[in-house]
């Protein structure tokens, strides 16, 4: 084991795990706005809306993601748009994360009683006040571990985008890699990187967890089972 | 290039896709098996050495399990390794962690009264687990289970990464032979059709496999009432 490439390459690094993370923060944003309209658009919005949300999502869930980004890659010129690697890698990564989301609002949404749409109607909400104070406080918390898993799903995912030359993590440790010939050890740091980062994010996320549900604790059992289900 | 030409090229590559698929997914699941009934085990560090294995090979991604299992392993080795056997071992090592999250679950799930009645019974281990644990395990692990490979078939077109020709592969491939962007899109778009149908079909397979055990589960529960 040589790790002597180290100390020169360590900010190559770094701005690898800086890259991974905020091209999955934006994706998983996005993810998190898109998920949730398109959720409501499949529950809410009509049998025209819902088919074209389903068609979408189906389509996501059953085509790589690796396909996904090179159709964007090679399909945005098509449209005459040059935006770069980083663009298009936190594009498709968007695509993909907007319909995973959608999938677990779907679920959360179907999990909140009827009941819990009734009492608003009746103590005379309107609908922007049932959605904001009745229905989505008890959605967030009941996807709040789904939500968890994705977070570490779209952040794994984005390793993808190395191979448009997002300049990621992992794109990082090719580089060095080829520089250096010591694959094994430039693979073994950077998986320490990774670990080190879906560490911190699952520490983050289920502390803010216990936070939330310490405040209001949650009435609806989440309807998701604990077992993965959802990965990019 | 003719239509033809390219729906031959295309089909190639998913013989490729299904050919691994059907030697990792196989593989994932004896694996990812023994490992859930290990981490259940009363053998303390067995049991903690596997959990370390699931959450380490949860946290990385499958590229970078790839590209060790291609570029690092030979430089520690040797030997050279192909796409293929590379593709299949990580894709393998990968699904076996999801998998063995599922079972473990999933056998924790049976309430543990079913494992002192059986045993009461005098029934042995390996009875207990085929006629009493082991099917009411199956039916909470079939659905992650299913999904869990048609992720693992999602995953294979990352073998197109290290140059295996499977669909992926063989749309690359062809994209580099014609300057035309819109060839290139349009191979991509068919190659996404296929996986499409690889994918939702299995998915199919699995939801019909889960009606199914719906109405069985019914059918013994009225029968259990009537007698």
């Amino acid at each position: 084991m040589d790790f002597s490439w180290l100390s020169a390459n360590l900010p190559a690094l770094l701005s690898g795990a800086w890259v991974t993370l905020y091209v999955s923060a934006i994706a998983i944003a996005v993810g998190m706005v898109g998920g949730l309209l398109l959720a409501l658009l499949r529950t809410r919005g009509g049998r025209l809306a819902a088919a074209v949300v389903a068609v979408y999502v189906e389509v996501i869930r059953n085509v790589p993601f690796l396909v996904i980004l090179y159709l964007v890659y090679f399909g945005l010129p098509l449209l005459g748009l040059r935006w770069g690697a980083v663009a298009t890698g936190i594009i498709a990564l968007c695509f993909s994360s907007v319909g995973y989301t959608s999938e677990i609002f779907r679920g959360g949404l179907k999990s909140i009683g009827v009941g819990q749409y009734l009492a608003a109607d009746a103590i005379g909400l309107s609908t922007r006040h049932k959605y904001l104070h009745v229905i989505l406080p008890q959605l967030f918390r009941v996807t709040y571990p789904a939500l968890g898993n994705q977070v570490v799903t779209v952040i794994l995912g984005s390793a993808l985008t190395s191979v448009i030359a997002v300049p990621d993590i992992m794109y990082e440790a090719g580089a060095i890699g080829s520089s250096t010939f010591a694959y094994t050890e430039v693979y073994i740091v950077s998986a320490i990187v990774y670990v080190a980062v879906v560490f911190l994010v699952n520490s983050a996320w289920s502390a803010i967890g216990v936070r939330i549900n310490r405040r209001r604790p949650a009435r609806v059992q989440p309807s998701t089972p604990e077992v993965l289900e959802v990965r990019a | 290039m003719t239509p033809d030409l390219v729906m031959q090229q295309l089909l190639n590559g998913a013989l490729a896709t299904v050919q691994m698929c059907i030697l990792a997914i196989p593989f994932a699941t004896v694996l990812g098996i023994l490992l859930g009934m290990v981490k259940n085990s009363r053998f303390r560090w067995a049991s903690r050495a596997v959990a370390a294995y699931i959450w380490l090979l949860r946290a990385i991604p499958l590229l970078l399990l790839l590209f060790f299992v291609y570029f690092a392993v030979p430089e520690i080795t040797g030997g050279r390794i192909p796409a293929f056997p590379a593709a299949v071992a990580s894709l393998t090592l990968h699904g076996a962690a999801y998998i063995a999250e599922i079972v473990y679950g999933s056998v924790r799930s049976v309430p543990l009264g079913q494992w002192a009645a059986a045993r009461s019974l005098g029934l042995r281990f390996r009875h207990i687990i085929a006629h009493v644990v082991g099917p009411q395990t199956l039916r909470v692990a079939l659905p992650p289970t299913i999904s869990t490979y048609t992720i693992m078939v999602k995953e294979s077109s990352l073998a197109a990464v290290i140059g295996h020709v499977d669909i992926l592969g063989a749309a690359l491939a062809m994209r580099e032979s014609q300057i035309r962007l819109e060839f290139g899109v349009m191979v991509l778009a068919l190659a996404a059709i296929l996986y499409f149908i690889l994918c939702f079909g299995l998915s199919s397979l699995g939801r019909a496999i889960e009606q199914r055990q719906h109405w069985t589960a019914r059918r013994l529960t009225v029968a259990g009432e009537v007698t």
